[in-house]
């Protein structure tokens, strides 16, 4: 039996969208609460006085424009504009999904895209490494928005 | 005024329903497209050969002013797939290597010559490449080409 293309696109779209009812919702404020204490963790290793993350720290961080920024990427706002709760845009014209919490309830909840574009962005921007406590003030920054 | 689109949409949204969504191992392809279309469009492999994909690949630290680098994995995927099907793998197609010499490894797609051929209207000062290159990266602006949606490009962590 031959079955028509459109015909298998839907049932082959129904099935998923079942799997899909059968996984839970996924948490994301637990997993974003994962991420923020592991680099707690890091930050009181770095730091046996820290206190917690600062949401005028994250503002601040987001917003400077480092002296040794790419010239391509001057500051984290350049592309994300200076309220995070927009929508940016990337260089070669992609929309980017705001940063805020509040408008992208899944930002900072998969450890690895956190790595990856922390990774990135830091040596774009700031070309270093970010520290465990930009990180969280980053991310508590976001969360508050 | 109504372009051609530059790849039916039929093959990437059959790979789509039949992943089943994000459980399932990426496809190279969809590693390429998540990865590579978060900031600009997914280009399609064929546009280049295969030894500028893997120069541009080799330098994704430094990617048109950008680190774009990515992990062994998925580097490794990305390249396999873009190599298999640039102008002259196995499953491109070699007439986007017109005019291009085999000592010619060209890192832009607007400097290959068929791309200047049929472009030479957007190569006029002030509108394509150089100060106009992000209209001209964006081919999704002309072109109805998959990956070019508003959203499409969701990128960060």
């Amino acid at each position: 039996m031959k079955l028509p293309i459109r015909l298998a696109a839907a049932l082959l779209l129904a099935s998923s969208a079942a799997a899909g009812v059968a996984v839970a919702t996924p948490d994301y404020a637990a997993q974003r609460a994962a991420i923020l204490g592991h680099y707690a963790a890091e930050a009181r290793k770095a730091d046996p006085a820290f206190k917690g993350f600062s949401v005028a720290a994250g503002r601040a961080f987001f917003l400077a424009h480092p002296a040794g920024a790419r010239p391509a990427t001057p500051s984290c706002s350049y592309c994300h504009t200076t309220d995070p709760r927009n929508r940016g845009r990337t260089r070669a014209g992609k929309v980017i999904l705001p940063m805020a919490v509040s408008r992208t309830p899944s930002r900072f909840t998969k450890p690895s895209k956190v790595r990856l574009w922390f990774r990135r962005t830091c040596q774009s921007v700031y070309r270093r490494q970010c520290t465990a406590l930009e990180k969280g003030n980053y991310i508590t920054f976001m969360a508050s928005q | 005024m109504t372009r051609p689109a530059l790849l039916p949409a039929a093959p990437l949204l059959a790979a789509l329903l039949l992943s089943g969504g994000t459980a399932l191992a990426a496809t190279p392809q969809q590693t390429y497209a998540t990865q590579c279309g978060a900031c600009h469009m997914a280009y399609p492999p064929t546009l280049l050969p295969a030894r500028s994909w893997k120069a541009i690949v080799a330098g994704l630290r430094h990617h048109f002013g950008e680190d774009a680098s990515l992990g062994r994995r998925d580097t490794a995927a990305i390249l396999t797939y873009l190599a298999d099907n640039a102008a002259d793998g196995p499953l491109g197609n070699s007439r986007f290597l017109m005019g291009v010499s085999p000592g010619m490894t060209p890192m832009r797609i607007t400097d290959m010559p068929f791309w200047r051929v049929i472009h030479a209207r957007l190569l006029r000062p002030g509108i394509g490449t150089g100060p106009g290159i992000r209209k001209a990266a964006a081919c999704n602006l002309c072109h109805n080409v998959n990956g070019g949606g508003e959203g499409s490009g969701e990128s960060g962590g």
